[in-house]
């Protein structure tokens, strides 16, 4: 899902810098104004307090499930392969309205009755892990594929600097992560949720700009659908794609409830019953942005319909390039901030989340169990620990940014697999067990990685399909062998009010 | 019949899942009482 970015510069025009340093000041002024809130505490840095806004929630749990995947990935796909690059976008649409409307209320009210402000948080209460094993294998799980998805992000940065502004590719790294650090470390998770809202609105008004004005300069659908017609009759039709290809397409919507930086949104919202609302909101944004994609891929086919025109010949070049060639300067200053944006709104959430897990699940509730630790101290120790986490991921990124794509795609699929179903089991069914739990993590985990390196399975489907159903089994199977919490009606009382 | 596959996918599949979702989210009801910790200020409702 990782993109070899734009090759169009901008440079040279004032225009387009300008709107894209206006947008960055903007980011960086939010970090800047939500500093003191985020100060008072873990609960206030990591999870808001738990008092976000229902608009606010909506947006920033969806754009943070959407890197620039979708602005280049989609838009690409479906410039190569026509409008079936569609059913790569309704598989997490329907999920998350999903999560939205029934999973995350659940894991809201829970998480506000016994004080949860991470994953390994609820996990932790709802199976007594009183030993901290749990918890550990969840931080651990949750480190590793942040750090990289993280530093997966920031070369996508980097790349883009270097594309846009003429930028190294290690100077743009490095800017992207200076930026995500300045709002993140200071503004903690109400920095990241509203400027993720801000981010929204730039990634929207781009995708919907975009292919109204190409398709309007074209003449209208008519003549777009008799073009991509007269190309190939694939290009019309939304059913031209394998079997596997498409489940595995669907498939991707499956790793939604299983990304902790997206469940931590729903944990962030101030009054679960409103999660309805956001339902809505996210889903309407989840639904205009795709098919927005899905249209720049169409329109640009009919413009550019060999795709050695495109820069580099690769078709993720397609919607900087349209961009460029059909809006005012300043218009595409606004789309190559959709593009940091759908970066940014990611990498800080997750920035959070791996922050989250080591100061709270490692630290706090682990070599400090059952001591009272004063809050400035955890807050100042969080701040430390997004700062190496960045540095971190800035190193990785720089060694190895060939593996980073890699790891990009294997995280979305292996904490898919792998938190997926354990979470929704531990929400939905009284009989799920502590043994059940780790079985599945170490069996979506374990599923995902053979499935990907046996090229005969990885040609038939996205490795996330069989890995969460696997999971799913093991966990139903080893929980029917075992004792659930004995504590499990009460813990389900606190799940539905 | 090609065509009509095409503008119903890219048409009208997006306007069935809003529909969806606002009929889903306006049938819903909660499950049993409300939450207990709901906060008075509420930050991020500034934005």
């Amino acid at each position: 899902m990782q993109e070899n970015l734009p090759a169009v510069g901008v440079s040279a025009d004032p225009f387009a810098v300008g709107a894209f340093i206006s947008y960055l000041v903007l980011i960086v002024g939010i970090g800047v104004w939500a500093t003191r809130f985020s100060s008072a505490g873990v609960s206030e840095f990591f999870v808001g307090g738990r008092r976000m806004n229902r608009f606010v929630v909506a947006l920033s749990a969806v754009v943070s499930g959407r890197s620039a995947w979708l602005l280049l990935g989609v838009t690409g796909m479906a410039y190569a392969t026509g409008p079936s690059a569609t059913w790569a976008v309704v598989g997490y649409i329907v999920a998350e309205l999903l999560l939205f409307l029934y999973y995350a209320p659940r894991l809201r009210r829970f998480s506000g009755r016994y004080d949860c402000i991470t994953l390994p948080d609820f996990f932790a209460v709802r199976f007594g892990d009183e030993k901290g094993r749990l918890r550990a294998l969840l931080a651990i799980v949750i480190l590793v594929f942040m750090v990289g998805y993280v530093a997966g992000q920031f070369v996508g940065g980097g790349k883009a600097f270097s594309a846009g502004f003429g930028l190294s590719t290690t100077h743009g790294v490095l800017l992207t992560a200076g930026i995500v650090l300045v709002y993140t470390v200071l503004g903690g998770f109400l920095a990241v949720s509203v400027t993720d809202m801000i981010q929204a609105c730039f990634m929207i008004f781009a995708l919907v700009l975009l292919p109204v004005i190409t398709i309007v300069e074209l003449g209208g659908l008519d003549i777009l659908t008799a073009q991509l017609q007269a190309l190939d009759p694939d290009l019309v039709d939304p059913f031209a794609l394998g079997v596997g290809a498409g489940i595995g397409f669907l498939g991707i919507g499956l790793g939604s409830p299983g990304n902790p930086h997206i469940l931590a949104r729903y944990m962030s919202i101030d009054d679960p019953e409103q999660l309805r609302f956001s339902a809505v909101v996210g889903t309407v944004w989840n639904v205009v942005m795709a098919w927005g994609a899905v249209w720049v891929g169409l329109a640009g086919r009919a413009y550019f319909p060999d795709v050695a025109a495109l820069p580099g010949a690769d078709t993720e070049n397609l919607y900087p390039l349209l961009a460029q060639q059909h809006l005012h300067p300043m218009l595409f200053g606004v789309v190559l901030a959709s593009i940091f944006a759908a970066i940014m709104s990611t990498a800080d959430s997750q920035l959070l989340v791996a922050a989250s897990a080591v100061v709270r699940d490692v630290y706090e509730k682990g070599v400090h169990r059952g001591e009272s630790l004063p809050q400035r101290r955890l807050v100042t120790l969080s701040r430390v620990v997004v700062t190496t986490l960045v540095a971190l991921a800035v190193g990785v990124g720089l060694v190895a940014d060939q593996l980073v794509f890699w790891i990009v795609l294997f995280s979305w699929a292996g904490l898919g697999a792998a938190l997926g179903p354990t979470s929704i089991l531990a929400l939905f069914w009284k009989g799920t067990t502590r043994a059940g739990v780790m079985a599945g993590l170490v069996t979506g985990t374990a599923v995902t990685i053979v499935w990907y390196f046996v090229p005969a399975l990885k040609s038939r489907m996205y490795e996330l399909v069989p890995a969460f159903l696997l999971a799913l089994v093991v966990t139903w199977l080893v929980s029917r062998l075992t004792s659930p919490p004995s504590d499990a009606d009460e813990l389900f009382d606190a799940m539905r009010r | 019949m090609r065509q009509f596959a095409f503008y119903s996918v890219v048409l009208v599949l997006p306007l069935v899942i809003m529909a969806t979702a606002l009929a889903l989210a306006t049938k819903q009801r909660p499950e049993a009482g409300s939450s207990t910790d709901r906060p008075a200020a509420s930050p991020g409702s500034q934005a």
